[in-house]
């Protein structure tokens, strides 16, 4: 008996020392509950930050790609624009001097025969006997070298026309900088908002005491997106422009013939021959006898009603508001679709051709 | 003729202008944004506007948009030359009553060509 009260004693010893251990652990078992309730929204939407950015990853790995793509593109063109110029520089060159020789030769000629007929006609002598001479030296004028002048300056003007098309050419591949200036900048607007999630989430460790797990002096110290050597707007699409050069000024242009077709119609004059007569049909027979309408009178009030709107058309004009209203065309245009590119001829629709 | 050449990128207002140089004109002014461009126009007369639609500050449709509800201003031909090509954007720039629009990148006979569109419009 005595044996089982001291086992019950040792047993409730170590119940009052399991529960003062209880009572100890507990308030730290309530703050790890604490953090880990804290830190599992954070943890989730760490997560959730992760995939969203790894999403656009490949999506700037793209643009970057498309950048190098077209930059690479433009500099291949230049590089063999340049080579033909190279070219196209010797033959120039070569025409000069052919032009010089002919120049120098026909001098040469013509010094020799004119020395020839001044002799001659210091001696008295017959001229006739030059005549020979004189013939051949024009034939070789006429017939052969100014051919030869002619062809040559006609290839030489050809070569400067075609130069003149590789500066435009290169001019256009020139455009590449601007639109991969843009590409650029939207990757970089893209780290930024990586970036500032970052931070965001770097904030919301720090307003749960952990901010010993990430140095975020070091962080600031060391990324430094946020600034271009410029301030560039831009249009993340802009690189597409140069993929597809060929079709999208003739798409814009065709958008904007139309456009122009919609003002030109409503720009008719409103008294058009047919709606004079439908005025004049639209009155009662007896009703213009009842009241003695005069036609020429009716002619008149048309004209002079016609008149007037060109007077307010001309004001318009001078007054600087000859640029058409377009809303209300636009509502006839196909608005679906709207994210489609456009090419010029779709903008020349738009505007007008000419 | 003197031309406002309205571009962020320097090299862009260098094409253009090299370009406006080889039709044979020789008057041209630059601003790097929208709102550049406006104390441009307020400070010296201008006959032409050629503007990009991407600028920081003020970007070139808000740039058209205050041209033409600015009364001195309003008449003034608008060229807009820009990488944006969706349907969308155009339809904007002709709601904000641009004159012409060019896709980037152009070659000088485009540009050329809608220059005098422009200018044939505006004189008739």
């Amino acid at each position: 008996m005595k044996k089982n009260l001291k086992e019950m004693l040792d047993k409730a010893n170590e119940l009052r020392a399991l529960f003062i251990f209880g009572q100890r652990v507990i308030p730290f078992l309530e703050e790890i509950f604490i953090f880990v309730s804290e830190i599992e929204p954070l943890l989730e939407e760490i997560n959730i930050s992760i995939a969203e950015n790894l999403k656009k990853m490949p999506s700037a790995t793209k643009q970057l790609s498309k950048v190098t793509e077209a930059t690479e593109l433009a500099t291949t063109e230049i590089m063999d624009i340049l080579d033909n110029l190279t070219f196209k520089t010797d033959v120039i060159s070569r025409n000069l001097n052919h032009l010089r020789q002919i120049k120098d030769h026909q001098i040469a000629v013509s010094t020799r025969l004119l020395e020839i007929l001044h002799k001659g006609i210091q001696a008295n002598e017959n001229l006739n006997d030059y005549l020979p001479e004189i013939s051949k030296v024009m034939t070789m004028i006429k017939e052969n070298e100014a051919v030869q002048f002619d062809k040559t300056i006609s290839e030489t003007n050809s070569i400067l026309e075609s130069i003149n098309m590789d500066s435009s050419s290169i001019m256009m591949s020139l455009q590449v900088q601007d639109i991969t200036s843009q590409q650029l900048a939207a990757v970089n607007h893209l780290i930024e908002t990586v970036q500032e999630k970052l931070m965001k989430i770097i904030e919301r460790f720090d307003k749960t005491n952990i901010e010993n797990l990430i140095k975020k002096s070091e962080i600031d110290s060391n990324i430094n997106v946020s600034k271009l050597h410029r301030d560039i707007a831009f249009d993340p699409d802009a690189v597409k422009t140069i993929e597809e050069k060929s079709g999208m000024q003739s798409s814009v242009d065709e958008l904007i013939k139309m456009h122009k077709a919609e003002l030109n119609k409503e720009e008719q004059p409103i008294h058009t021959l047919q709606e004079d007569i439908d005025k004049l049909v639209s009155l009662d027979i007896t009703e213009i006898e009842n009241q003695n309408i005069d036609f020429d009178t009716l002619q008149k009030q048309l004209e002079a009603e016609e008149q007037e709107q060109t007077a307010e058309k001309t004001q318009n004009i001078v007054q600087g508001n000859n640029v058409q209203p377009v809303d209300e065309n636009l509502e006839n245009f196909d608005l679906d679709n709207l994210d489609e590119p456009f090419s010029q001829d779709d903008i020349d629709a738009l505007f007008g051709k000419k | 003729m003197r031309f406002l050449v309205v571009d962020d990128s320097p090299t862009m207002r260098r094409i253009v202008i090299n370009a406006l140089k080889t039709f044979g004109y020789s008057d041209f002014v630059e601003a790097g944004d929208g709102q550049e461009a406006l104390g441009k126009l307020a400070a010296e007369p201008i006959d032409f506007v050629i503007t990009d639609w991407n600028m920081p500050v003020m970007n070139g449709l808000d740039l058209t948009k205050t041209i033409r509800s600015t009364p001195n201003l309003s008449h003034l031909p608008i060229l807009m030359v820009t990488t944006r090509g969706l349907k969308q954007d155009i339809i904007e720039a002709l709601k904000a009553k641009v004159n012409n629009y060019i896709v980037k990148p152009f070659t000088p006979q485009v540009l050329k060509e809608k220059i005098d569109a422009v200018l044939s419009t505006v004189k008739s």
